[in-house]
């Protein structure tokens, strides 16, 4: 650059013009690098700084980009270690109050990693009965399983127990496909493989902690926010004569408003969701007079609805993998009955932490909702049935 | 891959601190050309100064200097409360192990009845 020789700094900062040096020359090369004043060096500057980055941009910013999404996976990956390794720890202590087994961590990490294999559904034609078969198959090996870690513990520790380990595992399974993605994205330095991981990692970490939360429910035995349907029919059914109706599961008949309320929830206080499809099965097909079900269950909100609020709808008020839903639309379809559905509403983390104060708040609505509900929908003498779904921990009958 | 992510930092952080010492290179000029009087130049000087100041930052901050902070683990305040179904007295207490709702509470200190497990719930979100 002839200009930047021309005009040097001593040269400028004694006010000489460049007229002054030789005429022509100075004007052409004012003219040809537009450098008159240090303003316009600096506008060279300027330049040259804007072209390198724009190269920057072109040939490295994917890969910078790719290296930012990365370390913010590997800080959330950290985050879920963190939180896995408590659950893991808690799940330990908690364990080795109960039982002085040698060899329990061991135990305790190969119990984390037990898994169960989807049937498949390339013929869906009975596929519900497969789950449902697997699904019983798991929950039996590893209720075994705890109890030859813990000989001669209670029915509700073991289903508390039970519930801590289903926490943990799900807290380590997020830890593994997280840690999956993690890696085969720094292997293979695409950038969808870290973008899809970069993407989902703050529902992941949302559901990583409610799941932390989750353990110490269940390692306290405090009721978790998903029992505020099974709360529900507790009230109904307090002090009234309970049978074991399924697996885990109770009832009771009581009068409400001169109808008869049969009521279904899962046996508390340990953490326990029962089979109320069973139950509802065994119910109407039982008797003949059901004249309405109504289902209470958590359900979850969407963002900007307030905890705790309470809906009314109509169908089979119930989550999880759908076997028990299954079974109560199939059944209220084969009699003819109507499923009316009460919804407390909650997000995930309050779902599965210990119960909000808005929730029972809640449960308290709900109860008044389903006395309206009786009175509205059926008639004096008729028989209805309530089913109250969720995971009863920390609720009795 | 430990040494290819040391790697990596060592010249992402050497990057960064060139740019950095540039930047606070041009704030020097802006203030030396401020005192010779030349406003104007003194004025880019210092948006060079600063906008680089504050890109190195930014990304340092961002990048190199982020570590994962450590989860605290929330422990609530949990209460439980007790009804006493004789004389309708009611208590909050905090939650012991071993309480359930709907179980037995402790004696009603009106009538020395036993009280019923009516709620047990957290505070705040």
């Amino acid at each position: 650059m002839p200009a930047t020789v021309l005009f040097s700094e001593d040269l400028y900062l004694e006010g000489l013009h460049m007229f002054s040096l030789e005429p022509g020359l100075g004007v052409t090369l004012q003219q040809v690098s537009g450098a008159g004043t240090q303003g316009d060096i600096l506008g060279l500057v300027f330049q040259a700084i804007f072209i390198a980055l724009f190269l920057f941009s072109i040939l490295y910013g994917q890969k910078f980009q790719i290296w930012v999404m990365l370390r913010n996976v590997e800080i959330g990956l950290h985050k879920i270690k963190r939180m896995r390794d408590e659950a893991r720890q808690t799940i330990i202590e908690t364990i080795k109050v109960l039982s002085n087994k040698p060899g329990l961590e061991a135990e305790v990490d190969r119990l984390l990693e037990y898994f169960w294999i989807e049937p498949t559904s390339l013929d869906p034609f009975g596929i519900v009965g497969k789950i449902e078969h697997i699904l019983d198959t798991r929950e039996e090996r590893l209720r075994w399983e705890i109890k030859s870690l813990v000989p001669g513990v209670d029915d509700a520790r073991l289903r508390n127990l039970e519930g801590l380990l289903e926490a943990g595992s799900s807290l380590d399974r997020i830890y593994r496909v997280i840690r999956h993605y993690y890696l085969l994205g720094k292997k293979t330095m695409s950038l969808f493989v870290i973008y899809q991981a970069d993407a989902i990692l703050p529902m992941v970490l949302q559901e990583a902690k409610a799941l932390s939360a989750a353990v110490k429910a269940f390692r306290d035995g405090q009721p978790i926010g998903d029992g505020a349907g099974s709360l529900v029919a507790a009230r109904f059914m307090y002090g009234a004569e309970k049978r074991v109706i399924a697996e885990d599961t109770v009832m009771a008949e009581v009068e409400v408003d001169n109808r008869r309320l049969i009521v279904v929830k899962a046996l508390g206080p340990g953490g326990n969701v029962g089979k109320p499809g069973e139950a509802v099965e065994k119910i109407l097909g039982s008797r003949g007079d059901v004249t309405a079900v109504i289902m209470v269950d958590a359900a979850l909100k969407l963002e900007g609805e307030k905890v705790g609020e309470v809906a009314e709808g109509v169908g089979a008020a119930i989550g999880g993998i759908g076997v028990e839903k299954f079974k109560i639309e199939e059944v209220a379809k084969r009699f003819r009955v109507p499923l009316y559905a009460v919804a407390i509403k909650e997000s995930l983390y309050d779902a599965i932490s210990p119960m909000r104060r808005e929730i029972y708040a809640g449960v308290e609505k709900a109860v008044e909702r389903v006395r309206r509900l009786i009175r509205e929908k059926t008639k004096i003498g008729d028989t209805i049935l309530l089913a109250g779904i969720g995971n009863t921990l920390g609720i009795g009958q | 891959m430990p040494t290819r992510r040391s790697l990596a930092m060592l010249v992402a952080t050497a990057i960064i601190t060139a740019l950095m010492v540039l930047s606070i290179g041009f704030l020097v000029q802006a203030y030396s050309a401020y005192l010779g009087g030349e406003r104007e130049a003194a004025l880019y000087y210092l948006m060079v100064g600063l906008m680089g100041l504050a890109l190195s930052g930014y990304t340092l901050a961002q990048t190199v200097l982020r570590r994962p902070k450590t989860p605290k683990s929330k422990e609530y305040k949990v209460h439980t409360v007790m009804h006493c179904l004789r004389c309708g007295f009611r208590d909050l207490r905090p939650f012991r192990r071993g309480d359930y709702v709907l179980g037995p509470g402790d004696n009603c200190p009106r009538c020395l009845t036993p009280m019923v497990i009516l709620a047990i719930y957290r505070e705040g979100e």
